[in-house]
């Protein structure tokens, strides 16, 4: 049942970058943000909106990845397996969906690299935390940086 | 020494290190949590002001009628009974009682005294021999129209308002006294009608000229200014729409339908500011009010606003030029341990309001925050006011073109030919000095706004 746990545990990372956007990097950006097109509290309800779609879609990258590695690739050595363009490949759909938000979030004059900041980290966080951390032990170093992060883990 | 580190470096990832890690991130969004939750001046939304209010017309209406039955009067009805003197007044009552679901009408003729007329004698008013009556027909004083008229009632006054100047000043003063001063409004309907006769009391010297042609007489109501409109919108619905030469003017202190707010606006621009909406306490909405933020760092900030409005048709046509705006600021700061407001004297060097646009539909202008550096931190509420300019003549057209040119006085006497009888003695002056009124006793509004503004 360790995979109910890895689960739980991408969700919990996921769920923590929700609720860092919404109550840490929002507020912050109430008072950095200046000269939006409409009233600040409307136009940070969108990045929060957008935040969620990100961190959202990173979740199901990760998952997707974990239950990949889980129930479908077959494994004898790591280095051998050949999983990490597909690792890199579910990287793609969080990047998309961060360029979609760009472009779709009402530009403010003042803030807005923070704000595309802030979109990456949510579209990046939670897929590489997730799967560094918490990849099954036969892919557990596909993840770039995994073999540092997860050495005795 | 190395491994140590490297190990501790590395080591971040075991289970019990992630669990401290959680807890650390958790407790840290905690605190920020608390923190943003932190308690920010809040101000609640002015009170509502009477003047935003238009009253709908009266449910049911108690009219009184007066004719003026004095001589002057009679050139109208000479001609016969095909004119458009005699038409209007056929339809006055109808008007009155097809205009409200119940209605009560009452007549009275006037000249140097009042006398209610009884059963249908108001329909002789189109005939001659209404202007016969000796007690009536030496002086037309209107005034006393206005003493006997009851506020409760519309109004309505049939004449050629052929006054002189202390005949102005005398009926102004007691229209403002009795109703002006209370909020009531004045229609008038002007039409130009088929005149055979005399007309009496030219000039200083009462001068008198023989004249046949088109002459205006004029039906005036008194009252609520629903009530007004609806009473000329049936009118007009029953005659003067079949009628060549006609005018209304409805002096009121009302523009338009509804006080224009930011509801239905548009941010035309917005230069170093920001629309929030945190200074209400929460969940509060009051459409008057437009909440701003302005940044420490910006040294002006401008916002620009269109506005729609449904100007009422009849009423004064107003222009950019003919208007002024007063704004005060005040500061939201702790008086005796309670929340009130400070007046801030120096309201007038922080803003301005320019770029003034005007039309039926819609209302623009530009509020600048100039030298925010002055400005402490904290949070205020602007009021602004947008009135009429007082001593501005913004009288429609007709009003002029039907008013009599008095210094053609002498020209008149040495040849009656030329005298002018399609206008009207002192209407302007009559028309100009009630609007005066209206500004001075009922203070009217075009826009009245807030912005509570937040310095961060």
């Amino acid at each position: 049942m360790k995979y109910v746990r890895d689960i739980s545990s991408i969700i919990l990372i996921a769920g923590v970058m929700v609720l860092f956007n919404v109550f840490v990097t929002a507020p912050y950006l109430y008072d950095v943000v200046s000269g939006a097109p409409s009233k600040i509290e409307r136009w940070l309800e969108t990045y929060k909106g957008w935040s969620i779609y990100l961190t959202g879609t990173s979740l199901v990258s990760a998952l997707l990845w974990y239950v990949l590695s889980q129930w479908f690739f077959k494994l004898n050595y790591w280095a051998k397996s050949g999983k990490r363009p597909v690792w890199s490949l579910l990287i793609a759909p969080p990047l998309l969906v961060t360029a979609i938000g760009i472009v779709l979030t009402p530009a403010a004059k003042e803030g807005m690299w923070l704000v595309y900041f802030f979109y990456f980290v949510s579209a990046l966080i939670p897929y590489y935390l997730g799967t560094a951390l918490f990849s099954p032990s036969s892919f557990k170093y596909a993840p770039v940086g995994s073999q540092l992060l997860r050495r005795w883990w | 020494m190395v491994a140590t580190s490297r190990r501790k470096m590395i080591g971040i990832c075991d289970l019990p290190t992630l669990k401290r890690l959680f807890t650390f991130f958790l407790f840290l969004v905690w605190g920020v949590v608390l923190t943003s939750c932190s308690k920010q001046v809040t101000w609640p939304p002015p009170p509502l002001h009477s003047a935003e209010f238009l009253e709908d017309k009266s449910i049911q209406i108690q009219a009184d009628i007066y004719y003026d039955a004095t001589l002057s009067m009679q050139g109208f009805t000479k001609p016969g009974i095909a004119t458009a003197y005699a038409q209007v007044l056929n339809e006055l009552e109808g008007s009155i009682t097809s205009g409200w679901a119940s209605s009560v009408v009452r007549f009275y003729r006037f000249g140097t005294k009042i006398k209610e007329l009884k059963g249908r004698d108001h329909l002789l008013a189109i005939t001659p021999k209404f202007f016969t009556d000796k007690e009536l027909l030496q002086e037309t004083l209107m005034s006393t129209v206005i003493d006997s008229a009851k506020t409760q009632h519309l109004t309505v006054i049939v004449t050629d308002l052929f006054l002189n100047n202390a005949d102005v000043t005398q009926l102004v003063n007691k229209l403002r006294d009795k109703f002006l001063a209370r909020g009531f409004a004045v229609g008038i309907i002007g039409v130009q009608s088929e005149f055979a006769g005399t007309v009496y009391d030219v000039g200083i010297n009462r001068d008198q000229f023989e004249y046949a042609g088109q002459r205006p007489f004029y039906v005036l109501a008194v009252g609520k200014h629903r009530d007004i409109e609806n009473f000329y919108l049936t009118l007009q619905a029953r005659i003067l729409n079949r009628l060549s030469d006609t005018h209304f003017l409805l002096l009121s202190s009302y523009f338009s339908s509804a006080m224009p707010t930011f509801e239905n606006g548009q941010i035309t621009l917005k230069t170093d500011i920001d629309e929030v909406e945190n200074i209400f306490p929460h969940d509060v909405i009051d459409h008057r009010v437009e909440q701003l933020r302005i940044k420490s760092k910006h040294q002006s900030s401008q916002i620009g606003f269109s506005l729609s409005r449904t100007s009422l048709r009849y009423a004064m046509a107003l222009n950019p030029s003919a208007i002024e705006t007063e704004l005060s600021m005040r500061m939201v700061g702790s008086v005796n341990g309670k929340d009130s407001l400070v007046l801030c004297d120096n309201a007038a060097e922080l803003l301005t309001v320019n770029g003034f646009g005007l039309t039926d539909s819609s209302l623009q202008f530009m509020l600048s925050f100039n030298n925010n550096e002055n400005l402490s931190e904290g949070v205020y509420v602007i009021q602004q006011v947008v009135r009429p300019k007082p001593h501005v003549d913004l009288m429609p057209t007709w009003i002029s073109d039907w008013d009599m040119d008095i210094t053609k006085l002498p020209s008149w006497k040495a040849d009656t030919k030329d005298f002018d009888g399609q206008k009207t003695l002192n209407l302007k002056k009559f028309a100009f000095e009630m609007w005066q009124t209206i500004i001075q006793t009922q203070s009217p509004e075009i826009l009245h706004l807030f912005y509570y503004l937040r310095k961060e």
